[in-house]
């Protein structure tokens, strides 16, 4: 790794470099001369140190060169830097070379170090013409200066490297090839045929070795890693302009399904590392800024829309501004997340934000404006069919109906509720510092209006990061983010949806009055929904939250190698739901006004003491010890309050409702955890890497007798290209095998399981309703968290100067022991079960990750691909048989022993009775069985159609996932093409029911104009009726749908402008781009969209659409520029 | 800042960190109380028995699970195809019908509300005397939600304790007389020792009264005439109740309530969260009158679904000239409420009906106001009136004479019932005539099936209503998804 020491200087060079180096801090030497002897032998390094240090200068070097060159006899003159490099490097083969006056770069001595000067002829040749050639080296990403890139003349041994703004300039020959190399980024080579080269870009290679990642309460050097880990970066997460970041993840990283469970702007996503592997919650837990955050999306991001029975909820984690990240790791196996222990089955995931670097201060501007629309319409009748529809269903005679061709086609409903909508983002952050202090600071707007009338999200959010060094030796800092996010939700995913209603609502009626007031549907035509544009738009329904996520640490080194660290962290969230109905009254529908209110207030803090000790004994053994305790506690209360009939609907305030009609109604609740943690690292001479890892968690959500847990972890890595038999393959550059198996558990299970509550309940005495206290559970003392049993096996291999990388992991993940609510009668009186570690779920998986560089040079072609497949079977339910998943009491799916979890679970649709005799010959089904109705197998063959014919239709959950990225450039030019592929999920299209069901008045889906009539002898569409006696809308394989499909996520072409421009305007980037999402979905799914989701994030509901907020299509144009 | 400076503050970090960590990680509810520290004091133990009161709120008891004990007798109509409705009236229903498993699921609920308030009882440290009335309230609930299982079920699994884990929990079913021999033991406990009146805000809580009354309609099932009267006799005794002067005077929402005829009634408030009111309205009253200011009633055909329920036309013809309780039992052609919507001027019934039938039941239709909401009226449901007491008074006495009566202790209370509805007095009863009797008074108020399937006639009247049963239907099945959790229970035979 390359490290950059610097003195009070050489701030600006330390912004780069500490980009680079992954935001490491750079080490500082300011007063250990003292202890150090002088006339001893000593690394190259340690001098470098104390050259920097003393007068205030930067050195880059080489670390793992330097250390390992010594020299004699050297002490400080107090002369010059460059007169104490010139002796410190005299008998070694390295030289420098000054960059500016408080810069240095070390370098490994070429034949004649000669900048400026004339090459010497090395041929014999007659003398050729030589160029004094120029040009200026940028990092192809950032467009960045790189500073101190060797230059090498190809095949001479002489050279230059770059300045502080990345120019250089070297006379050679004509014709020759210099040689451009860089630690971490890939060589080039270019021809000088004119003296002005130009602008050159380097590349970084693809996922260096020497790249820092973060890991659990720490960081380690990639080629360190021991677990399987996958890292998504800045610039992958700013591609798309997602409003939240779990969004930005996906498709990004092997082993890591992500769907959004709602494409409302700042909808539910669900995030499942590795399989499901529990039946409570498959969520993985946060880690932002070293504060713990679990996505339950329930207390903090509630909307009213659940308590109308169905619904999605809104995601807790958009309150966090994606544009302030800087990186995002996910810890996926047991040897990388057991240091999270009780709260790591589910995986990790560490999100860090930007933080300042010491150099010269930077402001960056980001904006994107963009226009987002539904992607495909859904072909239902139009009026002229409707009104053929309606006669031949044969309810009252509409007159107008009569002559339905003259009718137009009247109102399209899609087009109501969907509109096209805008969305835009703004993003300034300030950063810089010097040695002593640095900062980040941002503020940023996003505004993203939804595809559906009425649903919009808004955020402000602002981040201050500040660190500061006392002296070498005590650091202080802090992260804190700011947000304020206010949603406009619309009642969604429910069969009273507005998704959902807008397919069936009929054309004839319109969206408004003449008047502009809305409509109803005439009375002739009953139905049991009302106007989906009206209850979009009339109900006001908001979700606010203010958040407020901070923490401060203090490190100390206590000694040369021991470090202190604490963490002191808060996690605030203020949230308020306010849903206004105004009265209303038209068609068969009339309502009264009503306000409901909901406030909630949840506070959290964590105090974290870590001891770093890192050793290397003989040079070979290196160790790194932490220990940690950690404490950690969360408390809220929420309250609710709501009342009816106002006024009038123009205020929509609690107060002026009906003071006799008002509730009321509120709770809290507190828990606290408190760890104990260790981890070692053993990295023997390169070659061979230990870790192990264990945690001791104590969690208040247990009761006494069984209040801790020990989750132990360990792996082992052997990289092989370390090993001599290896050294003389020069294509392998890497390679590397990891095996690692632990124990990590799960304890979201509420907060009080273990105790026998009681519950409050309103009883009515007289005229007054009276609370009365009932038991609530029945009580389990012993009751523990899930434990998940980890083994992973990996491989990691690099080919030709890394530019072919493939990751490999293979994983069994089994919880023995997951919660599972006791299945007890109805006897024991209803009380809510206790939770019982009875259950066993198993995910095992292959995750394969392959980045390759494919061109370099001027055009550039990267690519990158991801394959994950996972297999889950839930090996043991013990006494409780089968898991039922409804939606809207419903049943939809089932979990039963040695199945995968959440299956559709239903009957097989045969066909379509094509006569009464067919009727007659079959299966007895129901009373009204007429020919044009479904007809359902007969599994067990006893004649008779019943639940016992219910078998399981599919899984909702993917075969296998591939997702690719292309990134190809050309000068100021890159083009980036991100595709998304599911394959072999099922969906269960609720929707159709009803929008196919033939059954009632509503509108139907263009697909019934092919239905059953005896003149007609369809066999996939039935008949219509009225009764629907055979029940033909009944879960089956009629509405299973095959919903794999291919994505092109993203495609954006952007443009950086060169270097010489940004000088003119005195701007170090502008980057302007246009960037489109969801541009094109390759599917055979019916519906808006075949990414539905899980049900507000219930791990056994996946994939059923109920009317679910399709995501959108959509084009935006943005700008960065960095000044 | 140096090391020396640093290690002490370190040490005493970590020393703060180690203290009392069982005391940090002990976080006891803030919003629940835990049977840990409730039970205490008579004023909680008093609360827990109020909240024992809540599975009778239930919708699913009162309002859906009036149709176990209606619907099956011949006096509804289901229309249409109503999953949960019409095979109880036809005699289809399956082990998986919600209604059924619904009342079971509540009435094992209320017995184990009871169950644990008695167990807790039992470890309070205040005297037996404080306590004999708490027990004795928390046994009336308990025999009362047993008292219904054993008449639909036959012999089922008797629950005694509080369900903890560890223990057995699935129990097989006791035989029908190990069941009556609990609810009587309550019963005779609660008659001891709950209060013969309640006031303030006990109004409505069982009493001494409902628990003699209850113990007469135990006796007059368990065909022990003979204790059937002496209970009877013994509410009439007290004193405290009679009959209103107009039978109207208990369906009217203004004096239904807790009123002088009303032994026990299930209480409720309107408009509150769901579940505190009744709901029977909108089960009864017709579709698009107005009468609820809702989408109304499915006590008629309603576009969208089947009807609930409407009168059978069998009662409709039923009625005598000139009974005073028809008008109050179900709506018919012009008949005229003032008290239903009384600010519009009140309420007139279509000519012709709304219904089938040509009426639709009245009891409980009360229409909106203020107060009143479309599944949630303030109105009481009448578990047991006097009316109830004096007609078992004459059946207990018509039964100990031998199955008719000229007695004046049978025909005094019986007349006294006739008389309210404005009918002639009759010098002889016997056992039709009581059955038609109670029929017509008690009519949808939950009471029909019931008698019938004590009358020995249940058979033979519902073949007059068209409905062929064998023995096996006099029994429901016991829910589906009991069975399959415990293994012990064994299906009603027949199903």
């Amino acid at each position: 790794m390359k490290h950059a020491l610097t003195g009070f200087g050489g701030a600006c060079l330390v912004l780069l470099l500490t980009i680079f180096s992954g935001g490491v801090t750079p080490a500082m030497a300011q007063h250990r001369i003292a202890s150090i002897g002088q006339q001893q032998e000593r690394a190259l390094s340690t001098i470098m140190d104390e050259i920097a240090t003393y007068y205030t200068v930067s050195i880059i070097y080489d670390t793992e060169q330097l250390s390992s060159s010594r020299t004699r006899n050297w002490q400080l003159s107090n002369q010059s830097a460059e007169y104490d490099l010139n002796r410190a490097l005299r008998h070694t083969n390295f030289s420098f070379q000054k960059l500016n006056a408080t810069t240095f770069v070390i370098k490994k001595q070429l034949r004649k170090p000669s900048p400026n000067r004339p090459a010497p002829v090395t041929s014999s040749k007659p003398p050729v013409r030589t160029i004094n050639a120029k040009g200026t080296i940028l990092d192809i990403d950032n467009e960045e200066p790189l500073i101190g890139v060797n230059i090498t003349v190809d095949g001479t041994g002489t050279g230059t490297v770059t300045d502080f703004e990345g120019n250089f300039s070297i006379v050679v020959e004509e014709g020759s090839v210099l040689v451009m190399s860089y630690l971490g980024y890939l060589s080039q080579e270019i021809t000088v045929e004119k003296a002005n080269l130009g602008i050159i870009r380097m590349t970084t290679n693809a996922r260096q070795l020497e790249e820092v990642v973060v890991v659990g309460y720490g960081s380690q050097k990639r080629s360190d890693l021991t677990g399987a880990l996958s890292s998504v970066s800045e610039r992958e997460i700013k591609q798309l302009p997602n409003t939240g970041l779990d969004q930005a993840l996906q498709g990004r990283a092997a082993g890591v399904f992500i769907t959004q469970n709602s494409g409302a702007p700042g909808g539910g996503v669900s995030v499942r590392i590795r399989g499901i592997g529990s039946t409570l919650t498959a969520e993985p837990l946060y880690v932002i800024d070293g504060i713990p955050v679990v996505n339950d999306n329930q207390g903090t991001s509630s909307n009213f829309a659940e308590l109308d029975g169905g619904g999605q909820n809104s995601n807790a984690l958009n309150t966090i501004n994606p544009s302030d990240i800087e990186s995002i790791e996910i810890l996926k196996d047991a040897s990388a997340t057991a240091i999270y222990g009780a709260r790591a089955a589910n995986g990790v995931v560490i999100i860090t934000t930007k933080r300042g670097a010491a150099g010269r201060s930077s402001i960056a501007f980001e904006s994107f404006y963009g226009v987002q629309e539904i992607a495909k319409k859904v072909p239902v009748l139009n009026l002229q069919e409707y009104a053929e529809y309606y006669d031949a269903v044969g309810w009252e005679t509409i007159e107008e109906f009569q002559r339905p061709e003259l009718l137009g086609e009247g109102t399209d409903w899609q087009d109501a509720v969907f509109r096209q909508a805008a969305m835009q983002n703004y993003q300034l952050t300030v950063s810089g510092g010097n040695k002593q202090t640095r900062y980040a600071l941002s503020g940023g707007y996003h505004y993203k209006e939804g595809i559906v009338v009425g649903s919009d999200f808004n955020r402000f959010s602002t981040k201050i990061n500040l660190d500061h060094s006392f002296s070498d030796r005590v650091r202080l800092g802090n992260s804190l983010l700011v947000s304020r996010t206010e949603e406009n939700i619309t009642f969604n995913s429910n069969s009273q949806g507005v998704v959902y209603t807008g397919l069936l609502m009929v054309p004839n009626a319109p969206v408004r009055n003449a008047d502009g007031s809305f409509a109803g549907p005439q009375e002739e035509i009953t139905l049991s929904f009302d106007n989906p544009v009206a209850r979009a738009l009339e109900t006001n329904d908001v979700n606010r939250k203010t958040r407020l996520l901070a923490n401060l640490y203090l490190e100390a080194d206590i000694l040369k190698n021991l470090t202190y660290r604490t963490e002191v962290g808060t996690d605030l969230i203020f949230s308020n739901n306010n849903t206004f109905f105004p009265s209303f009254s038209r068609g068969n529908f009339f309502g009264k006004s009503g306000v409901r209110e909901r406030t909630s207030n949840n506070r959290f803090w964590i105090n974290k003491h870590l001891l770093t000790y890192k050793q290397t004994i003989a040079q070979r053994h290196h160790l790194t010890t932490l220990v940690g305790f950690e404490a950690q506690a969360g408390q809220y209360e929420w309250l609710f309050a709501s009342r009816e009939n106002l006024p009038n609907n123009q205020l929509e305030s609690i107060n002026l409702g009906d003071l006799g009609q008002q509730q009321t109604n509120g709770g809290s609740g507190h828990w606290a955890l408190m760890s104990w943690f260790g981890r070692l690292n053993y990295n023997f001479d390169e070659r061979w890497l230990v870790t192990g890892t264990v945690r001791v968690d104590g969690s208040s959500r247990f009761g006494p007798n069984n209040r801790y847990g020990v989750f132990p972890s360990g792996a082992v890595a052997w990289r092989l290209s370390q090993e001599k038999f290896l050294q003389d393959v020069e294509a392998l550059d890497n390679l590397k095998l990891r095996v690692g198996v632990g124990e990590v558990g799960n304890q979201e299970i509420g907060l009080y399981s273990y105790l026998a509550n009681l519950r409050a309940i309103g009883v009515a005495q007289g005229d007054n309703l009276i609370t009365g206290f009932i038991p609530d559970n029945i009580a389990k003392p012993d009751v523990r968290w899930e434990s998940s049993f980890q083994s992973n096996i990996g491989l990691d291999v690099g080919l030709f100067k890394n530019r072919i990388e493939l990751v490999a992991d293979y994983y069994v993940k089994r919880a023995d022991g997951m919660l599972l609510p006791a299945l007890l009668p109805a006897t024991a009186g209803s009380l809510t079960p206790p939770f019982v570690n009875i259950g066993e779920i198993e995910n095992r998986g292959i995750e394969l990750a392959l980045r390759t560089v494919n061109v370099t040079g001027p055009f550039e072609w990267r690519s990158s691909v991801n394959f994950t497949r996972n297999r889950n079977a839930v090996v043991n339910l013990v006494s409780t048989g089968s898991l039922v998943g409804l939606i809207q009491s419903l049943p939809v799916t089932r979990t039963e022993e040695n199945q995968p979890i959440s299956q559709f679970y239903g009957y097989v649709m045969e066909g379509i009775f094509q006569s009464q005799d067919e009727v007659a010959e079959s299966a007895v089904q129901a009373d009204g069985t007429r020919a044009g109705d479904v007809k359902f197998a007969d599994l067990n063959n006893d004649g008779v159609i019943n639940e016992e014919d219910q078998t399981f239709l599919g899984s909702p959950l993917p075969d296998f996932t591939l997702n690719m990225t292309q990134d190809f450039s050309y000068k100021g030019f890159s083009l980036s093409v991100f595709f998304q592929g599911v394959f072999g999920n099922k969906v269960l299209n609720l929707v159709r029911r009803d929008s196919e069901g033939l059954a009632g008045l509503n509108n139907q889906l263009r697909t019934v104009m092919d239905r059953y009539t005896p003149e007609n002898p369809s066999n996939t569409i039935p008949r219509n009726t009225n009764t629907d006696p055979n029940n033909n809308r009944r879960i089956s394989t009629r509405f299973i749908e095959d919903a794999s499909f291919i994505r092109l996520k993203n495609i954006t072409l952007s443009y950086s402008l060169p270097a010489a421009t940004l000088e003119r305007i005195h701007c170090q980037q502008i980057r302007i781009y246009v960037s489109a999402q969801n541009l094109q979905t390759w599917t055979d799914y019916s519906g808006y969209d075949p990414e539905i989701g899980s049900f507000n994030q219930n791990p056994i509901i996946n994939g059923v659409d109920n009317g679910r907020y399709p995501i959108a299509r959509s084009v935006t144009f943005g700008l960065n520029a960095n000044f | 800042m140096n090391t020396s400076r640093i290690l002490p503050f370190l040490l005493m970090l970590s020393l703060l960190s180690l203290v009392a960590c069982d005391d940090f990680l002990d976080r006891q509810p803030l919003d629940q109380l835990t049977v840990n520290n409730f039970y205490e004091t008579v004023e909680e133990v008093d609360l827990a028995l109020l909240g024992s009161y809540s599975p009778m709120m239930d919708v699913e008891w009162t309002g859906k699970g009036w149709m176990l004990t209606e619907i099956p007798s011949d006096n509804t109509l289901p229309g249409g195809t109503d999953p949960e409705f019409t095979p109880i009236d036809r005699f289809t229903v399956t082990a998986d019908n919600p209604a059924i498993s619904n009342y079971w699921r509540l009435h094992y609920r209320q017995i184990t509300l009871a169950n644990t308030v008695i167990a807790r009882i039992e470890e309070m440290t205040i005297s037996d005397t404080e306590k004999a009335p708490f027990q004795a309230e928390a046994q009336f609930l308990r025999a009362l939600a047993y008292f219904d299982l054993v008449r639909l079920w036959g012999g089922i699994p008797l629950v005694t304790t509080p369900p903890e884990f560890g223990e057995d929990l699935l129990l097989p079913r006791a035989s029908v007389s190990e069941v009556y021999d609990l609810i009587i033991a309550d019963f005779e406990t609660a008659a001891i020792h709950l209060p013969v009146q309640r006031e303030g805000q006990g109004i409505g809580r069982a009493t001494r009264g409902a628990a003699l009354a209850y113990l007469s309609k135990v006796y007059l099932t368990t065909r022990d005439y003979l204790a059937a009267r002496d209970a009877a006799k013994a509410v009439v005794d007290l004193g405290t109740y009679r009959l209103m002067t107009d039978f109207s005077e208990n369906f009217e929402l203004e004096t239904s309530d807790n009123n002088e005829e009303s032994i026990f009634q299930v209480q409720y408030t309107g408009c509150g969260p769901f579940g505190t009111g009744n709901a029977l309205q909108a089960f009864f009253a017709p579709w698009g009158e107005g009468i609820t200011k809702d989408r109304d009633g499915w006590g008629s055909q309603i576009p969208t679904g089947p009807v609930i329920t409407n009168p059978n036309t069998t009662i409709m013809d039923s009625w005598e000239e000139g009974d005073l309780r028809k008008k109050w039992t179900v709506m018919t052609s012009n008949e005229h409420y003032p008290s239903i919507n009384a600010s519009d001027g009140g309420y007139t019934y279509p000519a012709g009906g709304a219904s089938a039938s040509a009426g639709n039941i009245k009891k409980y239709v009360v229409g909106s106001g203020p107060d009143i909401c479309f599944m949630s009226t303030p109105q009481n449901f009448h578990l047991v009136r006097y009316a109830d007491v004096l007609l078992t008074l004459a059946e207990s006495t018509m039964e100990i004479e031998g199955g008719v009566s000229t007695n004046t202790v049978a025909l005094d209370p019986f007349n006294a019932v006739r008389a309210r509805a404005g009918l002639p007095a009759l010098d002889q009863i016997d056992r039709d005539i009581i059955l038609k009797e109670r029929r017509m008074e008690f009519a949808f108020e939950g009471q029909r099936w019931f008698d019938l399937l004590r009358s020995t006639k249940a058979l033979e009247i519902m073949l007059l209503h068209g409905r062929i049963l064998d023995t096996h239907n006099l029994l429901f099945p016991i829910p589906a998804g009991e069975l399959e959790i415990n293994p012990k229970l064994d299906q009603t035979p027949g199903y």
